[in-house]
């Protein structure tokens, strides 16, 4: 599972970038709040976190590392402080995913060597 | 004692059943975050550029490692993630350390040494 923290306008770009790259799905937690290495600034007592959205894709393990890279690259997460983050998280075990990687079956099944 | 996280992706129309069966099978609490978003392999597309995707609930269950699997076995079942597309998820991740979590294991360890 790849979980992203990101500012709420790069939202669909990521979720987009991450689709193209091969995850089948997405859940997005709206309005979460997130501070960087700075805080964050308040004017008269209001606090001007950004407005951020969490993103979970939940992916086959082959394809984890390329979405975890279209995702930084797309959100510039290496070259710009606080754009948000990524990263990975391993799932043991799951159910209820049998219709969302029917693709991937078909395409490892491809992959075997023919005799 | 150790835990696994199990995570539920369902239909909100669900939470209360799911919520339920988990405590049932052995889950000592849980945690709903209401309102999520949800997209499947077919992307919603939704009227006048409005998305109508399904409406969601995120469950959260910190469930002792022996009974995590009875608990994902439970929401499937009530949920039926594998039977429908479009129902849901539910999964397990591994804790490696958890605090605050003391009564709930006092009230486990009883449980277990009750069944025993």
């Amino acid at each position: 599972m790849l979980i992203a923290i990101v500012d709420d306008q790069w939202t669909e770009r990521v979720m987009d970038s991450a689709r193209e790259a091969g995850a089948a799905g997405a859940t997005l937690i709206q309005e979460a709040r997130g501070q960087g290495r700075k805080g964050s600034r308040s004017v008269l007592g209001l606090e001007l976190d950004s407005g951020r959205d969490v993103i979970l894709f939940i992916v086959p393990r082959d394809r984890a590392r390329t979405i975890l890279e279209s995702v930084a690259r797309t959100a510039r997460f290496d070259e710009t402080a606080g754009t948000g983050l990524v990263c990975e998280v391993e799932i043991e075990d799951s159910l209820g995913l049998r219709h969302q990687f029917v693709d991937a079956v078909d395409h490892s099944a491809a992959m075997e060597p023919s005799p | 004692m150790k835990f696994k996280l199990v995570m539920a992706i369902a239909d909100d129309r669900r939470t209360r059943d799911l919520v339920k069966v988990a405590r049932e099978a052995g889950a000592t609490g849980a945690t709903i975050v209401a309102g999520v978003r949800g997209e499947g392999r077919k992307r919603s597309f939704g009227i006048l550029g409005l998305e109508i995707s399904e409406a969601r609930d995120m469950l959260l269950f910190l469930v002792e490692e022996t009974r995590a699997r009875r608990v994902l076995e439970k929401l499937a079942e009530t949920g039926e993630l594998d039977e429908t597309p479009g129902t849901g998820v539910a999964f397990q991740i591994d804790v490696e350390d958890a605090v605050g979590v003391r009564h709930q294991m006092a009230e486990i360890a009883a449980e277990i040494e009750k069944s025993a």
